[in-house]
């Protein structure tokens, strides 16, 4: 089984990247052996996507320095080594990466892989991508198909 | 400034958003502080136009710790506007989830947010710290290890009957969209049964019953001489530490406290709506005799002379306000947060001040003797979920009986235009949410927060919020190291994702999640 979990704010411009992702996601056939979560601003919320399954694959948009809408792929590794291990909400994607050994103990942990288009900032009261991050949507889409082809 | 003031710009996070704190310094004691909320949240923009039902599916994802509070304070509003009946069923349901948001979020309060802060350095010499640092360090501590994998199991119940935790929207006006079975409610019983069995061994160190019958602050440090094991679980640990810490004497606001009053009494709220039958009292205290107020929704009025928003979204009752954002870095103005106040005054929103306003005997004793503190308002949040946990397991017993026949929907007759407001006790305080709307169409919508009160800015008066008055004459023993800021405000649980965009004033300090080492 494979998840496909897609964090963001909708409602806060190029943040809501991942969610973006997840409607494109849903209006595709369902695929078997594929499950999309919707996981909006889920910190700890989203540890249950993380079970009963070999792999999932998270969607979500990063800030850093760079040029707006690149998409890279990293594992749960090189996500704690690039980037900040809290984000500013303190207890986001990086934090829940980070608790997943402890909140799953006792179970096999899924391989992990995270899809993320860069981002320069949010925009408030606004359910719309810049132009830079919604061209990297079709990229990202081709991406997690390899991933499922992969598996 | 004169020579040995100085401006202190404290970030914080770890308080589910962003805060800057402002502070102006003289010697080592804080004598003006200004709470900036960074975030402009914008829900209110979002809203207008849209279908009046919307906000029952939008407003839920306000926030990702929340969620159900804000989906049963929008609900209250179009019931309260359409003044239509509510099946019996459906309230306990409600009750059920919001109450096992409540009960999750106080324990990840206590170990995933506060007691971190009992590793900092500042502590590294105090007898018990070993013993801390194994308890709560962040990832390492079994304590902090235990609290995320229980309080992820209590969500579950959110998930029987909503499908997800956060944002579902199984509250429809009339009730709720599900009906479980009774085996589904036997599962919710079993859950409860788990929580609890953890709780009592790790938490507290004996039965819930005995921790229950503490009724006095002498019960309770006769509790803690009684047994080791009450002493060295995780509750006797943190409150020990936390008294020996100081924060017995710490971050006294003026002792006003608020509360909407928790768990509507399933029978008795119906149309008109005009009372409050509620299992914990709604009510006020008001700081000089120490007595209940009866709650007046009439008396909550919102100031914006120092928030970032235009002079036409209004001063007032929150009904009759908008909400125009003006950005103005270079004025007097200096957050995104509103003001808002009760009957005119500064209070206190929280677990602490809904257990006082309740009459909880525990809290009130403790109350008299040091009033609003940042210790107390710890113990609140240690003691809150046994008593919410009863009264859940309660709902369950009474589900399962007789009133399992009672409905969980009834279907309501929509109205076209109208007004209303849903006023529900969160898991950190009083939340409302007031909507207008005509054609069924959206025209208004206001939400205030319990953080909002209580990070409130100054008002039309010029006094300063809440957490503001907290925070001034507090001695702050190492400038480098302010850990008294951080156990001052993160003891109110704050959410600034609800409450509430940036600042440069002299020296900036940041902390993060991890102990300052």
């Amino acid at each position: 089984m494979i998840h496909i979990v897609c964090f963001g704010n909708l409602w806060a411009g190029d943040d809501g990247f991942g969610i973006h992702v997840f409607e494109e996601l849903a209006r595709l056939d369902p695929l078997p052996g594929v499950k999309i979560f919707d996981a909006g601003l889920l910190g700890l919320g989203a540890l249950s996507c993380f079970e009963q399954c070999d792999k999932v694959i998270v969607v979500d948009a990063l800030r850093g320095s760079g040029k707006v809408g690149v998409v890279l792929r990293l594992n749960a590794a090189e996500m704690a080594l690039h980037y900040p291990v809290y984000s500013e909400h303190a207890l986001g994607v990086n934090f829940l990466l980070r608790v997943l050994p402890i909140a799953l103990a006792g179970q096999t942990l899924p391989e992990i892989v995270i899809l993320a288009a860069r981002i320069k900032e949010a925009r408030p009261a606004d359910n719309r991508l810049s132009g830079p991050v919604r061209a990297a949507l079709p990229l990202v889409l081709a991406l997690i198909t390899e991933e499922l082809l992969t598996c | 400034m004169a020579d040995n003031k100085k401006n202190l710009t404290v970030e914080l996070n770890r308080v589910e958003g962003d805060l800057e704190l402002k502070l102006v310094v003289e010697g080592n004691r804080i004598v003006d502080a200004r709470a900036v909320g960074r975030m402009y949240r914008g829900f209110e923009q979002i809203l207008i136009g849209r279908h009046a039902r919307d906000g029952l599916v939008i407003t839920p994802r306000v926030c990702g710790i929340c969620s159900t509070a804000h989906l049963y304070a929008a609900v209250t509003a179009i019931e309260t506007a359409w003044q239509c009946p509510i099946g019996p069923n459906g309230t306990r349901v409600r009750n059920l989830c919001l109450m096992a948001e409540e009960v999750q979020s106080d324990a990840r309060h206590s170990f995933l947010m506060f007691a971190i802060d009992f590793c900092n350095r500042r502590y590294r010499h105090h007898p018990l710290y070993p013993r801390i640092e194994e308890a709560f360090q962040v990832f390492k501590g079994r304590i902090y290890a235990e609290t995320i994998r229980h309080t992820k199991q209590l969500l579950e119940i959110v998930a029987l009957f909503g499908g997800q935790w956060p944002h579902s929207s199984y509250m429809i006006p009339g009730g709720v969209t599900t009906v479980r079975s009774r085996k589904e409610l036997i599962r919710v019983q079993t859950i409860l049964d788990s929580y609890l069995r953890w709780y009592e061994d790790s938490i507290i160190g004996c039965s819930s019953e005995r921790w229950l019958a503490l009724r006095t602050r002498d019960d309770f440090h006769a509790w803690l001489d009684e047994k080791q094991a009450h002493r060295d679980s995780a509750a006797g640990l943190f409150l020990r530490f936390g008294r020996e810490a100081g924060l017995a004497g710490l971050g006294r606001g003026n002792d006003r406290l608020l509360s909407y009053g928790a768990w509507f009494e399933p029978e008795e709220w119906q149309p008109p709506f005009r009372k409050r039958p509620c299992r914990r009292r709604a009510g006020f205290v008001n700081g000089i005799n120490g007595r209940v107020e009866e709650f007046v929704e009439e008396k909550i009025k919102e100031h914006i002379e120092y928030s970032w928003f235009a002079r036409q979204s209004g001063s007032g009752p929150p009904a009759g306000n908008r909400t125009i954002p003006e950005f103005a870095p270079n004025s007097k103005r200096y957050s995104w947060a509103k003001a808002p106040r009760y009957d005119g005054q500064v209070v206190e929103m929280g677990a602490l001040a809904e257990l006082v306003v309740a009459g909880d005997p525990l809290m009130s004793s403790f109350f008299r003797e040091q009033g609003a503190t940042v210790w107390l308002r710890e113990l609140a949040r240690l003691h809150r979920p046994l008593l919410t946990l009863n009264h859940m397991r309660e709902i369950v017993r009474t589900m399962l009986g007789p009133d399992f026949e009672q409905p969980f929907y009834l279907s309501p007759k929509t109205v076209y235009s109208g007004s209303g407001r849903g006023l529900i006790q969160a898991a950190r305080g009083g939340l409302g949410h007031w909507v207008s709307f005509a054609d069924n169409r959206i025209t208004g919508y206001q939400i205030i927060s319990p953080t909002t009160w209580n990070a409130s800015p100054r008002d039309n008066l010029d006094r300063p919020g809440h957490w503001e008055t907290t925070l001034i004459n507090t001695e702050i023993a190492d400038l480098e190291n302010p850990v008294e800021i951080e156990h001052i405000i993160r003891s109110h649980d704050a959410c600034l994702v609800c409450c509430v965009h940036f600042l440069d004033t002299g020296r900036k300090l940041s902390f993060g999640l991890g102990p300052t080492r």
